[in-house]
């Protein structure tokens, strides 16, 4: 059904109808985002990843083929950018480069979460998630937040199960290592 | 502690035998600080994205901002295309007049270096090495005498070689595009009694 829906929409907006791009953002972009933000763990980051994965779906979307659900192509498009935006800040930070534009104050007091619970709550995850490597905070977001089977995060990031597995294991570990420390 | 990390990092990996998360669960039943940690870790896990409060118009901003994005960066690209294509041919013209005029100095200066730089014996060597030893004897006694030997008894023999000399001085001009100036000065370096 939900396939269905989706090929109708990609039919609609390569046959020209703009207003099937909108509903296809409609129905992902929260996804989309939440991914972008546990992977980056800051709004402004988020953001910007969103509106870039969003770009991609529009210029690409005509060469989707359907040999995967569109969620899973959406996902790599995410992932990959989110991986992308960390590594870019890395650079940032390893050559001391200010960002003029996004100053860290400015990045955790820019927020869209109105609850203070839950914004500690993700205060707490974003820090136990900085101590991961790129590849495997994905892999920890993918398997915990977004409920991923292995096979799904293979499909996604092309990489095997066992090697995923094995990411995956190392980042829960120093996850552990990290709550068991800050309790 | 770090014992109770790496076999919960197993279990939830999926890096455990059968036997061995049989066992792992057995000892979760009685093992309190186990399931302590493990209780951490799962804490960790129930931020439920679908109810935390958001500011609604974040979303609803969203696609009109991707839009003037994409608008931006469409028209940033004729811009681009605009300035960028004239100043690509400029470029390639340039190159181009550059390059040909670099190959010409390259082979004149290569012409100058030959002229300048091979030796008498290497000359002969490169432009006598078809003529047989008679016929060299008597190159050699035309051009260091300016006239045929005195040993010419015949005298269609004495034109048949003049007239070979020429022709020889002919190709020579031709195929090297060498002056009659530049060939008469390497003619004039040549040791013949060295290359004889």
């Amino acid at each position: 059904m939900n396939r269905e829906e989706d090929f109708n929409l990609v039919k609609r907006f390569v046959e020209g109808d703009e207003r099937a791009f909108n509903e296809i953002v409609k129905k992902y972009q929260k996804r989309i985002y939440w991914h972008a933000r546990q992977m980056l763990g800051n709004h402004l980051d988020a953001d910007e990843v969103t509106q870039e994965v969003l770009i991609v779906m529009y210029k690409k979307l005509k060469s989707f083929n359907f040999q995967s659900n569109l969620f899973t192509w959406i996902y790599k498009i995410v992932t990959t950018r989110s991986i992308n935006q960390i590594r870019k800040n890395q650079i940032k930070r390893f050559f001391s480069i200010d960002d003029e534009e996004n100053p860290i104050e400015l990045k955790s007091n820019n927020d869209i979460i109105e609850d203070i619970s839950n914004k500690e709550k993700i205060e707490k995850l974003k820090k136990v998630l900085e101590k991961l490597p790129a590849k495997q905070r994905q892999v920890f977001v993918m398997r915990n937040f977004d409920d991923l089977s292995y096979e799904e995060i293979s499909q996604i990031t092309g990489k095997s199960v066992g090697g995923l597995k094995a990411n995956y294991f190392h980042a829960l570990k120093k996850v552990l290592e990290y709550t068991n420390e800050n309790e | 502690m770090k014992t109770n990390n790496e076999i919960i990092a197993k279990y939830f990996s999926g890096l455990l035998s059968k036997e061995e998360v049989i066992q792992f669960e057995e000892r979760l039943k009685t093992d309190s600080a186990l399931k302590n940690d493990i209780e951490k870790f799962l804490s960790l896990k129930k931020i439920d994205i679908n109810n935390i409060e958001i500011d609604e118009r974040y979303f609803a901003n969203l696609i009109p901002k991707t839009r003037e994005k994409l608008e931006s960066r469409a028209k940033s690209k004729l811009h681009k295309l605009a300035v960028g294509v004239p100043s690509l041919a400029i470029t390639i013209v340039l190159v181009f007049v550059l390059t040909k005029s670099n190959m010409n100095n390259e082979k004149n200066s290569l012409s100058h270096e030959i002229i300048n730089n091979l030796n008498d014996t290497q000359i002969v060597q490169q432009y006598f090495t078809d003529i047989d030893d008679a016929t060299k004897e008597t190159y050699y006694n035309i051009l260091v005498n300016e006239k045929p030997s005195v040993e010419f008894v015949d005298e269609k023999e004495k034109e048949k070689i003049l007239a070979v000399y020429d022709s020889f001085i002919d190709d020579q001009l031709d195929e090297n595009s060498l002056s009659q100036n530049e060939l008469n000065n390497i003619i004039s370096k040549i040791d013949f009694k060295n290359s004889k």
